[in-house]
């Protein structure tokens, strides 16, 4: 199922703006993990919780499902496929693990910015803050990045069955 | 399998190992498991609230 070059077109928009978006919301969170941790004041450890809880729930997970889904389709909609190239079959392994952890780690992301609101001084500075998250997901993030600019080469093994038997199968000709 | 792939995979797999000791040496709580358990307190240090305090809320 190859889709209409304007589907595309709006797919593919959509993806990059999906994807760069959510490694731009990650620096954010880094920003304020990194914040939280270094800076001795109690206020600033406060906003920097909260702030990533924020932008946590509000704007990296909903980037991230769009990023996913938009990548989805357009893996399946156009020529490359979903697990037809090794790029595009890691990019995708990356992308799923990285929502995944994300999804599983923003319970404790809400669970710090809970201290944060309503804890006292000593427990909100015990907070620490929350950095191999999202640098290790930044890291992963722009692994897939370069893969979807780069598109090295390589057929998977269902790949490679697929383009053998699209060779070897009849062609119309032309009349 | 393409070099690049191989190279990849080997990579990925000496960053998997050196995160997995960088946990085992420092005694961190961290880990997958972590992450599949309804309750913890791993790396993220707090102290007990009352359960409606817990969680995500709008704040406007």
């Amino acid at each position: 199922m190859v889709m209409a070059a304007g589907l595309r077109r709006a797919a593919l928009a959509m993806h990059l703006i999906t994807s760069v978006g959510w490694i731009g919301a990650a620096g954010a969170y880094l920003a304020a993990g990194v914040a939280a941790r270094v800076s001795d004041r109690v206020p600033t450890v406060r906003a920097a919780w909260i702030a990533m809880e924020l932008i946590g729930w509000l704007v990296i997970v909903p980037l991230g499902c769009l990023a996913f889904l938009t990548g989805v389709v357009m893996s399946v909609g156009t020529r490359w496929g979903l697990i037809r190239h090794y790029w595009v079959l890691i990019a995708l392994v990356l992308t799923s693990l990285a929502l995944v952890v994300l999804i599983l780690h923003m319970p404790s992301v809400s669970a710090g910015a809970a201290v944060a609101r309503t804890g006292d001084d000593r427990a909100v500075l015990q907070l620490g803050g929350d950095i191999a998250h999202p640098a290790l997901g930044l890291v992963v993030l722009v692994v897939v990045a370069v893969l979807n600019l780069y598109k090295p080469r390589g057929l998977t093994r269902y790949g490679q069955r697929q383009h053998a038997a699209a060779e070897a199968s009849p062609r119309l000709g032309p009349g | 399998m393409p070099r690049w792939v191989k190279v990849f995979l080997i990579i990925a797999a000496a960053l998997v190992v050196l995160m997995v000791a960088v946990m085992l040496v420092s005694g961190s709580q961290h880990g997958p498991g972590r992450h599949l358990s309804s309750v913890w307190t791993g790396s993220i240090r707090y102290v007990a609230l009352p359960s409606s305090s817990v969680g995500w809320r709008p704040l406007w």
